[in-house]
């Protein structure tokens, strides 16, 4: 017992000073953000800024660097991304659960295809098809290429195959239509799946890169992740104001992080489990 | 009534399966498709495509450029996922239990999986900075030698390993830790009458049980190492050199189809990418009977 003991204190030893230890980048870089120019190239180096409350290199940030309309164009675009892919997909996926129509196999299997295969291998087609529908530099390019989603399909069919069938058994005898079955019963019962997928497509949408950096070409169009990008190695901008914008750009995910930890966790243990 | 209660039905799954379903054929299958075609033809986006045959794929087997990339994406997925697995089984373990500590460790190691890919590597070059980095300035205060980690490309490659692991760990940590709480108590008390070593515990316990997830992190990093994209983009944008050095086939096709405007080309490349991902899920899909352990 005594021996268990000790143990558990030295493993609680040492993972909190791992824990620390994983945490020192995220707290090197918000205080980095607060330094001056001057105090970021200084001998020795020092841990903390020497003004806790400087805020100057956020001020250039959304002053000269246009980062406030950076972020207008992140949040439109997860937004748009985000409530259209949770409504189609669960759509989709109560048809997949619940409805009996031909080829439905055929189709399934074909959607698997979509998810194993890297997005490298669309991208050429994939950009020629954007300029053809004239979405090219336009947050629609972006946007309706990523709201089809396997994962997000076949998590919530896993949810509602683990749904009783009595419930909307009982609810057609009364004479409810698919529509209501899905709305009134089946909707409301996946809503902590709803959540946890959300959280996991909102984080994906926000960080994604690749894809915008391909369809998006006017610099009012960006998105965070690609301005943090151009930041870097330009010699108007410092690792200062780097930082800022580091903090600012995550800053979103990781307060939705701390809030909905619970269903994010959920939802990435379960779509691992089953998917 | 019966029949067309069937039709209905039908009438109905189409309404509901068409906005996701149309939107993969168009957006994910027809690129698929197209991209095999467009890997055989010679094309710059500005002109007519011209179908050569095989010639791309020739091209590409004697290309040293992508052959380098090819050993850096084999190189990044050997080294990273081996490590981020390990660790993460550790740290599954070690979180393993309801304490003030794991609560907050958990989150800690989680942190970094969801923040922006481009923030991550950005970060981790700051912080390895060969004059003002942090890194520097403790090697350098422990009296140990301060390397200039981005002009030697193995340290760079290293670099991109560890930031792998830091930014995986908490993520299949997560996954492995679900598997571990799974585990029935039964067996572990079973261990303790019979007087089982911890290692024997871990070993004949605890390591069978918790292979499904195991399979589960495996496949899935892989595919996430061998389609990285944003760190590569990172550390290799201050220098041409390095890029060159670090360079994947994930990047390497995004150049060659987007900067050089070999569309046909990087398709063939995309191409041979993807036959290497699939042969690869599907190998350990027929491998997993030797090891996985089913319940």
């Amino acid at each position: 017992m005594k021996y268990n003991r000790q143990t558990s204190v030295l493993s609680s030893t040492v993972l909190l000073v791992l824990s620390l230890v994983m945490l020192f980048p995220f707290v090197w870089i918000f205080f980095t953000s607060l330094k001056t120019y001057p105090e970021t190239v200084r001998y020795p180096i020092s841990f903390f800024p020497d003004n806790f409350l400087n805020f100057d290199n956020y001020r250039v940030l959304f002053g000269r660097l246009h980062f406030l309309s950076y972020y207008k164009n992140n949040i439109i675009i997860t937004v748009f991304i985000l409530l259209p892919q949770l409504f189609f997909s669960s759509l989709a996926a109560y048809a997949f659960a619940r409805i009996n129509f031909p080829c439905k196999n055929f189709i399934f299997i074909t959607l698997l295809a979509a998810l194993m295969v890297p997005l490298q291998l669309m991208l050429m087609p994939r950009y020629s098809l954007i300029l053809k529908l004239g979405w090219f530099d336009s947050f629609w390019g972006v946007i309706v290429p990523t709201i089809p989603s396997v994962t997000t399909t076949f998590f919530l069919r896993q949810q509602i195959m683990s749904l009783p069938k009595s419930l909307d058994d009982s609810a057609y005898m009364d004479g409810a239509s698919h529509p209501r079955v899905f709305w009134s019963i089946i909707m409301p019962l996946c809503q902590s799946a709803l959540l946890a997928t959300g959280i996991l497509c909102t984080v994906t949408a926000w960080n994604d890169f690749l894809w915008p950096l391909i369809v998006l070409n006017s610099t009012d169009k960006y998105v965070l992740s690609i301005a943090v990008a151009n930041l870097q190695g330009q010699h108007l901008t410092r690792d200062n104001q780097l930082t800022a914008a580091a903090v600012i750009a995550s800053l979103p995910v990781v307060i939705a992080f701390f809030i909905a930890q619970r269903h994010f966790v959920e939802g990435i243990v379960r779509s691992g489990i089953k998917g | 009534m019966p029949l067309q209660r069937k039709y209905k039905d039908w009438l109905w799954a189409a309404l509901f399966i068409a906005p996701t379903v149309i939107g993969l054929y168009v957006f994910y299958l027809y690129p698929m498709v197209s991209s095999i075609f467009i890997s055989l033809t010679k094309w710059n986006h500005l002109t007519q495509p011209e179908f050569i045959g095989f010639a791309n794929y020739q091209r590409l087997f004697s290309d040293p450029t992508i052959w380098l990339e090819f050993k850096n994406s084999i190189f990044f997925v050997l080294v990273a996922v081996p490590i981020t697995i390990g660790c993460s089984l550790v740290l599954a373990i070690a979180l393993n239990r309801k304490s003030l500590i794991t609560g907050f460790s958990r989150t800690v190691f989680f942190l970094p999986y969801v923040i922006l890919p481009v923030v991550a590597a950005q970060i981790w070059m700051l912080l390895f900075n060969s004059r003002f980095g942090i890194v520097n300035n403790i090697l350098g205060f422990l009296g140990l030698p301060q390397p200039m980690w981005f002009t030697n490309p193995w340290l760079t490659r290293f670099i991109i390993v560890f930031v792998i692991i830091w930014a995986n760990i908490g993520y299949n940590g997560v996954i492995l830790l679900a598997g571990l709480q799974n585990i029935s108590h039964e067996y572990y008390e079973v261990c303790e009458i019979e007087g089982a070593s911890w290692w024997n515990k871990f070993r004949y316990v605890t390591l069978p049980l918790v292979t499904p997830q195991l399979f589960y992190c495996l496949v899935l990093s892989i595919i996430i190492v061998f389609r990285m994209f944003d760190y590569i983009y990172i550390f290799g944008k201050g220098s041409a050199l390095v890029r060159e050095n670090i360079s994947t086939m994930a990047y390497g096709i995004y150049e060659r189809g987007f900067h050089y405007l070999e569309m046909g080309y990087a398709s063939a490349e995309a191409v041979i990418l993807s036959i290497i991902i699939l042969s690869v899920t599907l190998l350990q899909n027929i491998v997993q009977k030797k090891w996985v352990y089913y319940e």
